[in-house]
């Protein structure tokens, strides 16, 4: 019974959602682009005729031309399948990464503000800062170029997930602090409520849009890694990703071999998916901002 | 006072422990790989064509792992690591053996350096400027459109940006030379034939990672200052008749600048990364092309020392920022 | 004794929605003389403050004013600042008219010395040809107002709360106003604090000759210091009248239930709550507003709005009880 109650609150969250997000021409052109690209990368990728990740399947370098959308590359790969092929490893690395990462981060940033301002909980405060200062790239390409052989998709999320959990943690932190001195958390601690059960009804209602927005944020990132580490040689060889791309394309003197649509598709593709989620993610925000949906549900009261 | 001493001795703290977590880190990575670098150094050292015995192999073998201490245990191993970090030895690199790699990352130094102290500089102030005008002024068409285009500048990653960069000035319209960091064929002097080629080469690559540091700096900024707008002191300041520019700078601009500064404190780590990506992305000799010469030669020693280098030279950048703080803000210097 | 400020008919409302408003100040009307001290009092939500920023011509989104002018008179000239030019308004603030707001905490800018403050706020108001002169107003008014001149030196964060809220004091009075407003003064200081502020702001007004007014919900300071208070409830004023007559026989209900709530050493008796809370400013009720929880009303109070009527020389009631 509660199940559906809640079922049914949720969807009208979404719709009363909805109305408010599309009202933004920002987050129509992000969600809209998300959308046809997940198309591709899902529903369209696995139609492929040519099968991407091999090479020699069809004729080399052909500029772009309605047998060959995006052109072909000097590998014998069409551009156009083998874009559908990145955006779904790169959504999938994505989630990947965001998901390890806020897990790291839920622990050490909800440990950071319980613990608060005493030594002890600086010192983890330290800790987060330092994880966030330190210079990721050097250090990554260590670890990929040592992990080589292993590397794949996931691998290369927990990867990244080694530094991305840094950031949100930090945010979260001091989401956590920033409640912990409102009065109603001091009163819940002193009407006996234990530890988890305040974690759960009090934080969480709080902590939650920011997670989204961090999510969001974490994908972007570990698209911008995964190409940079492509560019070195250091993403996954066997799967097609926009890294791997990137880093043939090169090495081929693509560009200046006047066969500019294999790096610029890629790079067009990297540039409009982050756009769009970034976009969609501030949206999101916006409309989370508790002021913000106090108005909205006023306005609903009336009609 | 005692404020004061508290946040600086917190600094120095957060420096040391920055630079130890990071050094941990390189050590497991080096250590706990399943390649033995030992063995990549021999097979670097066979394949440009010594022909030994194998009894000089084994021996060779031997010296090295006793030089490189790979015969100790793994916290040994550690403590006379740390030793060598210390004394500024990293150790000899394998691509160009015996040259120490201290000497490398020496000369690609400057360059990285002199782009990140120019990327840094130019986008922090002039993003700060502008987000906090188009923040007193969000109303104003050009307000919106600036934030429309950071909006879209921001997002996008460095390396993705150096490529556009180098697709649409290079390729399609041929304004900026590719290779290197200054005129191939001019002594090095302090001519300003010289400089000007430093400066043509070192454009694009400065531009690539402006653009997107400083969209950072202008969207927070311009959040800050319609934040700041409304708080009590800057009201009082209008209700004193103060003038509109007073009030922008002194009032506004002026505490927003102080997280900004932190912020900056935080940030170096991030901005450097992208800038040695662009590096490589336009063949500017600085540490960034380094890795990447590093990372085709299989040298793990020279992969390990620029990791270092710049973790030191990042905690080092921020430790210095953070030392600005308590200059400009007098609630550090004097708070309760 | 002329009329310094004739407010008329000021409708300022809370603009919250597309075709909403909070009425916070709803057809008020007023006038204040010169060196008279005024006591505007009502609960929370009452609209006071808001009263006081249309006053003070301190109107912003999402506050707009619909109706009303605030006539300043000024030199012999009758002057609406609601319709000044932001120029204009601008050269007469703090010279003409000042205010003293209630967070003095908050109003200083924190990262610039004291000194620089005053400095600042007096050369945005006269040509300062002579720094000579400028440091000697400030050494003036802070002799004036018992503040030791090394807090010159001193930046917002290293002065207690009531330091704080002297130098504001001093800062509001520096260039000589002769109309002064304060929010609150009180509100977040200790009792001495409190009464220092107080006996502080009476000195001056001695001394400067200031008209003075003053938004208090605390009925007891304002008892101390006004000549005369106007009371306010839900966006509308319900009586005014020498403060001695306010508290000696309150002729209002709310007027009465508010003094009587005032805590008297001595007197024993069980004070009187009244219930319910004030009406909802989106769509205040017909009639008077303060009908439902008043123990004397009628069926005719709630019929259509009461007026506010002069029942005497110096005396305004808005109540079917007295004089229509």
């Amino acid at each position: 019974m509660r199940l559906i109650a809640s079922i049914h609150t949720f969807q009208i969250e979404v719709k009363r959602a909805f109305k408010f997000l599309l009202a933004s021409r920002y987050f129509t052109f992000g969600f809209t682009v998300l959308l046809i690209f997940l198309t591709l990368g899902f529903i369209l990728s696995p139609f492929a005729p040519y099968d991407p990740r091999r090479w020699g399947l069809v004729l080399k370098d052909l500029p772009l031309s309605l047998k060959h959308p995006l052109g072909t590359t000097t590998l014998g790969q069409d551009v156009f399948w083998l874009m559908t092929y990145s955006i779904k490893n790169s959504i999938i690395l994505g989630m990947v990464t965001a998901t390890f990462s806020i897990a790291i981060a839920m622990f050490m940033g909800f440990l950071a503000g319980y613990l608060g301002r005493k030594p002890s909980g600086d010192l983890i405060n330290m800790v987060i800062d330092s994880f966030c200062i330190i210079p990721v790239l050097p250090v990554l390409l260590i670890l990929s170029f040592v992990l080589r052989k292993y590397l794949n998709l996931v691998l290369i999320g927990l990867i990244l997930s080694i530094f991305g959990w840094a950031w949100p943690a930090k945010q979260l932190r001091s989401i956590v602090l920033d409640i912990r001195e409102r009065t109603f958390t001091r009163t819940a601690i002193s009407s006996g409520l234990g530890m988890a059960k305040i974690f759960l009804r009090e934080y969480m209602p709080f902590a939650l849009p920011w997670l989204m927005m961090q999510f969001l944020e974490l994908i972007n990132w570990s698209i911008g890694m995964e190409a940079t580490l492509g560019v070195f040689g250091l993403s996954t060889m066997e799967e097609a990703t926009i890294g791997t791309t990137i880093y043939w394309a090169m090495n081929y003197q693509a560009l200046f071999r006047g066969i500019w649509w294999w790096l610029a598709s890629p790079v067009m593709i990297v540039v409009l998916f982050v756009i769009s989620i970034y976009l969609v993610s501030i949206s999101l925000s916006e409309y989370l901002n508790p002021r913000v949906r106090l108005s909205q549900m006023r306005k609903e009261r009336e009609t | 006072m005692l404020i004061l001493a508290k946040y600086l001795i917190k600094r120095f703290i957060f420096f040391l422990l920055t630079i130890f977590i990071g050094i941990t880190i390189l050590f497991l990575i080096s250590r706990l790989i399943p390649v033995n670098p030992i063995d990549l150094l021999m097979s670097k050292l066979s394949t440009q064509g010594a022909q030994i015995t194998q009894e000089q192999f084994d021996s060779t073998k031997n010296t090295f792992m006793k030089l490189y201490g790979l015969d100790k245990t793994l916290s040994r191993q550690y403590l006379s690591f740390l030793q060598g970090l210390s004394t500024g030895d990293l150790g000899p690199s394998f691509s160009f053996f015996p040259k120490p790699v201290s000497e490398l990352i020496y000369h690609s130094m400057p360059w990285s350096i002199g782009l990140l102290a120019t990327v840094v500089l130019i986008s922090w102030t002039v993003g700060n400027f502008i987000g906090c005008i188009t923040g007193f002024f969000s109303q104003k068409k050009l307000s919106k459109v600036l934030e429309g285009m950071f909006l879209v500048l921001y997002p996008i990653p460095y390396i993705v940006m150096a490529l556009l960069m180098v697709m649409l000035f290079i390729y399609f319209i041929p304004i900026f030379p590719y290779f290197g960091g200054a005129p191939i064929g001019i002594t090095r002097a302090f001519s300003l034939k010289y400089f000007v080629g430093i400066i043509r080469h070192a454009f694009l690559p400065a531009i690539s990672v402006i653009l997107i540091t400083m969209g950072s700096w202008f969207l927070s900024m311009r959040a800050l200052t319609i934040n700041i707008k409304t708080e009590n002191f800057v009201e009082f300041a209008e209700l004193r008749g103060l003038p509109r520019r007073k009030i922008m700078f002194g009032y506004v601009m002026r505490n927003c600048l102080l997280p900004q500064i932190t912020g900056l404190a935080l940030s170096v780590g991030v901005i450097f990364t992208g800038s040695l990506v662009t590096e490589y992305i336009f063949a500017y000799p600085g540490l960034g092309y380094l890795m990447y010469y590093a990372l085709t030669n299989a040298d793990l020693n020279l992969m390990t020392g620029i990791a270092f280098f710049a973790i030191l030279a990042i905690s080092t950048g921020t430790l210095f920022v953070e030392l600005m703080l308590p200059l400009v803000d007098p609630r550090i210097r004097y708070g309760e | 004794m002329k009329i310094l400020i004739e407010a008329e008919k000021l409708k300022a409302y809370y603009n919250i929605d597309l075709n909403r408003f909070v009425r916070a100040v709803d057809d008020v009307s007023l006038s204040i003389k010169e060196e008279e001290i005024v006591g505007i009092a009502g609960e929370s939500g009452c609209g006071k403050s808001t009263l006081l920023k249309v006053l003070i011509a301190s109107v912003n989104p999402p506050l707009t004013m619909l109706e009303g002018k605030v006539l300043y008179n000024i030199d012999g000239e009758k002057i609406d600042i609601l319709s000044l030019d932001k120029n204009r308004l601008r050269d007469l603030r703090w010279k003409v008219f000042s205010f003293i707001p209630q967070n003095a905490m908050n109003s200083l800018n924190p990262v610039s010395k004291i000194r620089k403050i005053f400095l600042e706020t007096i050369s945005a108001h006269q040509k300062i040809e002579d720094r000579e002169q400028a440091e000697k107003l400030i050494e003036d008014i802070f002799e004036k107002t018992g503040l030791s001149k090394k807090f010159l030196g001193f930046y917002p964060v290293q002065l207690s709360g009531g330091m704080k809220q002297r130098v504001v004091v001093a800062l509001a009075t520096i260039l000589k106003p002769k109309m002064i407003f304060c929010d609150e003064p009180t509100s977040g200081l200790d009792l001495i604090s409190q009464k220092n502020i107080l006996q502080l702001l009476q000195e001056l007004q001695k001394e400067l000759k200031n008209m003075l007014v003053l938004v208090s919900h605390d009925m007891g300071i304002l008892a101390q210091a006004t000549d005369r208070i106007i009371i306010m409830y839900a966006g509308k004023i319900v009586e005014s009248a020498p403060t001695k007559k306010i508290f000696e026989e309150p002729y209002h209900p709310y007027t009465n239930a508010l003094i009587n709530l005032l805590p008297v050493i001595g007197d024993k008796s069980r004070k009187i709550v009244f219930h319910g809370t004030p009406p909802s400013l989106i769509n205040p009720p017909k009639g008077c507003r303060f009908s439902r929880r008043c123990p004397f009303s009628k069926s005719a109070c709630e019929k259509e709005g009461i007026p506010l009527v002069k029942v005497e020389p110096d005396r305004y009631v808005a109540c079917l009880r007295f004089g229509v």
